[in-house]
């Protein structure tokens, strides 16, 4: 995929970020947002998301990247955060196994709020330092093929693997709109630009819609 | 003559002097000189809104009016009543009161000696007071003048008089206040003086203006004779009734100017001995004083300020009664005239041209009890900035010592608080006032029980670092898993760009670090949150020292309503209160709100806010500057919300423009952050509070965000009517569903003051 122009899409599709505090979530989205990658970045409180706009399939989508802190406390962010979501990135640190035992626990939390048929990919983050592995690869994609989730090891330091997991992730979602698998719950979700929110009629497609 | 009289004619006649009609008169001298006393009444009573146990009822003090430049009103009237107990300790900051700032005397305010014991210098000196006003005044520059008089008196039949004086209060409060009196009474009756005024050269011009002896019959005298009596009430110890807290200064401006000579000034010069007078009170009197100072501290209000003053007589004579002044917003004070001087008063403000004479609406026409005065205003203040914008400046090292007395304690808390507020604090002595703020130390603390106090704290630091090193291998499995594996993560991503923290294996970061974890062991239900670094990290760059930047941080955690807090209730009630303000303040952004649904409603955009205090959203001066104005409970314990309206009424014109969904709302003002003005925020945020503090009735939903930061200097709280929003889930069980007037806190004083609830209605 490619950067695109921001004014113009025909889907917005909400992907969140989850997984425990400093596996490198934020640095993960500024990384495909903006391809920046800060050593020091500050835990994130509260919630933050990020745009990228990019072509599959001929279709502009808009990626619509949220990011929160992995110890969020609060249940209003909780619902406000998934509500919508039509994908999610699992992260965690592939030298710091404490952050892969609790993705059974994360993963329990998405479904908990999310809709069912959201795209999921299991992300182990880090793999620059490999040589401080303590998450072996064979093991993390095992879990997920168990549970049904896409898996994928990346650097956001070394830049490795984070296009092609975030455009994994957007593909898959595209293909699930496209084959009408998204439920018709769901699909106003993808379509969430409209100005006054999931309330409002829910459009599928807004070839060239432009917001001022 | 009495010298009773010679004062009462003295100070008559110079606030006849001064009236403020331009023109009266028919020359410049009418709108009075910068820092002149046009009205000055010993034993003007405070009586403490909740009495105190072991206390009376009575606090006398000292009442002076004097006149200040003031920008939009031309002069205005500064009203200073100082408790008597103040006076009596020769307190600096006394003296700094009642001398205003632009008064010659002030150039050569010292620490005094205490020589002269004995009350009749008190007597003279304001006998100097009314030469100095009268030297003072215009008209009488470029010209001398001289005084002389000799003052005989003895103290031992006033105190007959007063004694068998009746007044107006309960018995019981009567009896007290007489086992006070005859205790002076033994203790100083013996003495009498004689004393010997002399001032200035030139005769001609002025000494009509002070009374000679013998002028006139013995009216008034025994009111001013009566006053000193009771002035020495308080003093229960005849050793810390010393000399009056200003005479030298007086003598002394006296000296320089005309060479002339106030009894034998050498003596002025004697070392203060008031430390050990201090020593030797006892503890218990000592912490009831000082409660007693948080209820009936210093009183001081600029009247061009106020929104009304009443004056409600008590006597047929219409000489005594009660001052009661009303803030703009609503908050009242009472002062108790009991010696008459009352109607005196009255004078000052009928000359004073920003003092309008407004009809009561209930009045009976032909009893002139009560009068009231509306203050009016050449502009009135824009709705844009709170009035007392620009009052303070930033309070620095000069300053802040000013607060403190010379035992190290803050003298007026509410002032520095209010200080605080409006003008920050300078960054040079954050270190060293933060820990006031933060209830590490209290105010009433002196620097030597500080000091122990900080001792006694760092020791207990230590054990609980112990008990976090002294873990069992289970214990300390949990502990990492729990709390340490993510402070170790976040403390080495925590302002590393402040150059305290700066660079590889700097110290500071493994103390922050320290200090985590200790927290989590001092506070194992609240354990570690993400943000708690970010909270830490200011705390330990301004107060450097460990044990005490700890400490800090856990008076933060407990005594700030704003902060990280791991319970979703806080939060909840934060959230809450704050898209009631914005119904309340702002309807059309709530009205946005309300239509993009709950989403909208949680207002993400601005959890980050609350919980880090604006940190994110602010370069580290003007966060630290919010902080400081939160931390400060001026008028609000939520002034944060406050902050959060004023940034959406500011930047948030685009959000209902434009109808932006809750996305890119929360977009919009997360790419605000670092680019916004923090000052223009927070003067936007007082002036909020201000308008907050006007509105005639409030939702109850909001009942509680002025409730715990107390009333301050004034006698009542803040006492809105509250209503009934009807939108709440128990509103079917509100106590305020319907609408409610206002009800006072305390009784109140008496069926004449009652109606002094009702000043909201007025405009």
């Amino acid at each position: 995929c490619s950067m695109g122009s921001d004014d113009s899409y025909n889907f917005v599709f909400k992907v969140v970020l989850i997984g425990e505090s400093g596996v490198g979530k934020s640095n993960l989205l500024s990384r495909f947002t903006k391809n920046e990658f800060a050593h020091d970045s500050r835990t994130t409180i509260g919630v933050e998301f990020s745009t990228r706009t990019v072509q599959i399939d001929n279709l502009t989508i808009k990626a619509q990247i949220w990011d929160t802190a992995g110890l969020e406390r609060y249940r209003a962010i909780t619902s406000a955060y998934y509500r919508g979501a039509v994908g999610a990135l699992l992260v965690y640190d592939i030298s710091k196994h404490l952050t892969y035992e609790s993705a059974e626990r994360w993963l329990k939390e998405l479904y908990d709020h999310a809709d069912p048929h959201i795209v999921v990919m299991l992300v182990g983050n880090k793999s620059d330092l490999d040589t401080l592995r303590t998450v072996p690869t064979d093991e993390a994609r095992d879990f997920a093929e168990k549970k049904g989730l896409m898996f994928m090891e990346t650097s956001a330091l070394g830049s490795t693997n984070v296009e092609a997991a975030f455009s994994e992730v957007l593909t898959a979602i595209h293909k699930k709109v496209a084959s009408r698998e998204v439920t018709r719950g769901s699909i106003s979700a993808v379509t969430l630009s409209s100005p006054l929110g999931p309330s409002s009629e829910a459009q599928e497609e807004r070839k060239g819609c432009c917001r001022s | 003559m009495s010298l009773g009289r010679l004062l009462r004619r003295a100070s008559s006649k110079a606030s006849d002097l001064l009236t403020f009609n331009p023109g009266a008169g028919g020359s410049s001298l009418r709108s009075g000189l910068d820092g002149e006393i046009i009205f000055s009444k010993n034993n003007v009573c405070v009586h403490p809104a909740e009495p105190l146990p072991g206390l009376a009822e009575h606090h006398p003090g000292y009442l002076c009016v004097h006149v200040e430049k003031d920008e939009s009103l031309g002069t205005t009237l500064i009203l200073t009543w100082v408790p008597n107990s103040r006076i009596q300790r020769q307190d600096e900051e006394a003296l700094r009161y009642i001398t205003p700032e632009s008064s010659p005397v002030r150039r050569n305010a010292r620490r005094r000696g205490r020589r002269y014991k004995n009350v009749l210098l008190k007597m003279c000196l304001w006998v100097v007071y009314a030469v100095l006003i009268s030297r003072s005044a215009p008209h009488s520059s470029g010209k001398q003048f001289s005084v002389k008089h000799e003052l005989k008196y003895s103290q031992g039949t006033q105190f007959i008089n007063i004694l068998s004086r009746p007044h107006s209060r309960p018995p019981a409060a009567q009896e007290e206040d007489e086992d006070e009196e005859r205790n002076i009474t033994s203790s100083t009756s013996t003495e009498s003086h004689s004393l010997v005024v002399e001032a200035g050269a030139d005769p001609s011009s002025h000494q009509q203006q002070l009374p000679s002896g013998g002028e006139e019959g013995d009216e008034g005298s025994c009111e001013l004779s009566d006053e000193v009596s009771r002035d020495s009430t308080m003093g229960s110890d005849s050793d810390t009734f010393s000399s009056p807290f200003c005479l030298s200064p007086v003598s002394e401006a006296l000296c320089e100017s005309s060479g002339s000579v106030f009894l034998d000034n050498e003596s002025s010069h004697a070392p203060s001995e008031s430390s050990s007078q201090s020593q030797g009170m006892r503890w218990e009197e000592q912490q009831k004083l000082l409660a007693l100072e948080q209820l009936c501290g210093v009183f001081r209000v600029d009247l061009g300020h106020m929104r009304s003053l009443r004056l409600f007589f008590s006597d047929e004579a219409c000489t005594s009664g009660q001052l009661v002044i009303a803030s703009r917003e609503s908050q009242y004070k009472i002062l108790h005239f009991h010696h008459a001087g009352l109607d005196k008063l009255a004078e000052v403000f009928q000359q004073w041209k920003c003092c309008r004479e407004t009809q009561l609406k209930d009045q009976v026409s032909d009893e002139k009890s009560c009068m009231q005065f509306s203050i009016q205003r050449p502009t009135l203040p824009s709705a844009e900035t709170h009035p007392e914008e620009r009052l303070y400046r930033r309070l620095d090292v000069t300053t802040w010592l000013r607060h403190l007395n010379q035992n190290g304690q803050v003298e007026e808390e509410y002032k520095l608080r209010k200080a605080i507020f409006f003008g920050g604090i300078d960054p040079s002595i954050r270190g060293e006032v933060w820990p006031f703020l933060l209830h590490y130390y209290s105010y009433d603390s002196s620097s030597q029980e500080r000091e122990d106090w900080r001792l006694q704290k760092r020791s207990q630091y230590h054990d609980i670092q112990q008990r976090r090193l002294s873990m069992s291998p289970e214990e300390h499995s949990e502990f990492w898993r729990k709390v340490q594996f993510t402070v170790d993560k976040d403390v080495v991503r925590t302002d590393r760009s402040n150059h305290f923290f700066r660079g590889e294996n700097n110290p500071n970061v493994e103390i922050m670090r320290r200090i985590l974890l200790n927290y989590a062991v001092f506070n194992p239900d609240m354990g570690y949150c993400q943000g708690m670094s970010d909270l830490v990290a200011p705390l330990l760059t301004e107060i450097q020292d460990e044990s005490d930047t700890f400490w800090c941080f856990v008076g933060l955690m407990e005594n700030t309503i704003f902060i990280s807090s791991p319970r979703d209730e806080d939060m909840e009630r934060q959230l809450m209160y704050l898209r009631e303000l914005l119904r309340l303040m702002l309807p059309r952004f709530h009205q946005h709100l309300t239509r993009l649904g709950e989403d909208g409603l949680q207002l993400l955009f601005c959890h980050r806010w609350i919980l880090l205090c604006f940190k994110r959203e602010f370069p580290d001066t003007e966060a630290l500057r919010m902080w400081e104005a939160c931390w400060a409970h001026y008028q609000t314990d939520y002034f944060h919300l406050f902050l959060c309206v004023a940034i959406i009424v500011l930047y948030g014109e685009d959000v209902t423009e434009q109808q932006l969904a809750t996305d890119q709302m929360l977009l919009h003002f997360s790419n605000l952050s670092m680019h916004m003005n923090g000052e223009l925020v927070l003067r936007k945020a007082r002036s909020l509070l201000y308008q907050f503090r006007l509105l005639p009735r409030i939702p109850c939903s909001l009942h509680d965000l002025c409730k715990l930061c107390g009333p301050g200097m004034w006698d009542s709280r803040y006492i809105p009517a509250v209503e009934c929003s009807g939108e709440h889930p128990d509103s079917q069980s509100c106590p305020y569903g319907g609408t409610s007037t206002p009800q006072p806190s305390s009784p109140s004083p008496g069926s004449k003051t009652r109606d002094i609830f009702t000043f909201r209605k007025q405009t």
